[in-house]
């Protein structure tokens, strides 16, 4: 079993169905691959580095899925190369199984029945997961204003699902790339100086 | 002129990161310059094998539009 991991980016402007349609096609679209999707969420309108199709922003979704034979995925990358509402897509592969976050939204936009149970129970797991990242978050908002006026609170809350398992290491790695960040700097100044 | 020499070392070796994500913009960003530019090992001071899987995890991390190739500070 290989593990792989896509990224891609939708236009902002789309509307939640849309958005979910699409999460519902590109799952479909992967299916046909014999593959079995273990993540597939959406990360947030995020700012982009540099406008694409003279877009500033972007919906990010993630979708991680393992693969049993060795096939390639070149149709899909193709697919998803010549589907227009798709700005841009990154595939890279995992080195082991990655972790399941949530239920797997596919599920429940292809069921529409089903589809309040499923957002109740997300609402329940945000809710239990973010009373343990509670510390994660005030930390990262003490060692770092900047960043995290910037960032979108839709991502914020995403984030701290991700980093709910590994509180404590996180809060000792904010502080020691605080500690390192001082030490680069110095010693961008000492070559300077050297030149 | 007296340089105080200070001790140069691989962020990722110091502090147990094997792996690099292309995700993580906040990690990434502290290895580039304020023009996007990604910082020469000899200034950093990252080991050649980290380095490698840095430079990787930065380039794939502008493809997907999370950092900039070039970043003038012009909107």
């Amino acid at each position: 079993m290989r593990y792989y991991e896509t990224l891609y980016i939708v236009n902002p402007n789309f509307e939640d169905k849309k958005v979910e349609t699409i999460l519902a096609e590109v799952g479909g679209e992967l299916q046909k691959t014999k593959t079995k999707v273990i993540n597939h969420h959406v990360w947030g309108k995020k700012h982009l580095a540099y406008p694409i199709q003279k877009q500033k922003y972007g919906t990010f979704i993630l979708m991680q899925y393992g693969k049993e034979d060795a096939g390639s995925l070149l149709e899909f990358d193709t697919w998803m190369k010549l589907n227009t509402s798709i700005l841009r897509h990154l595939t890279t592969r995992l080195e082991s199984e990655p972790v399941q976050i949530e239920a797997p939204v596919i599920e429940s936009s292809k069921k529409s029945n089903e589809d309040s149970e499923a957002s109740n129970k997300k609402e329940k797991g945000t809710e239990e997961k973010s009373g343990e990242s509670e510390k994660v978050t005030e930390t990262q908002t003490e060692s770092s204003d900047e960043v995290s006026a910037e960032k979108d609170p839709v991502e914020e809350s995403i984030e701290e699902n991700a980093t709910s398992g590994e509180a404590p290491e996180e809060t000792q790695e904010q502080e020691d790339t605080a500690e390192t960040e001082e030490a680069d700097q110095d010693a961008e100044n000492t070559e300077k100086e050297a030149d | 002129m007296a340089f105080k020499s200070r001790r140069k070392y691989c962020y990722f070796t110091e502090n147990n990161i094997k792996e690099i994500d292309y995700k993580d913009v906040k990690l990434l960003r502290r290895f580039t310059n304020d023009q996007g530019k990604i910082m020469p090992r000899r200034v950093t001071g990252s080991c050649a094998k980290m380095h490698r899987k840095l430079v990787r995890a930065i380039k794939q991390s502008r493809m997907i539009c999370l950092m900039p190739f070039t970043d003038t500070g012009v909107e």
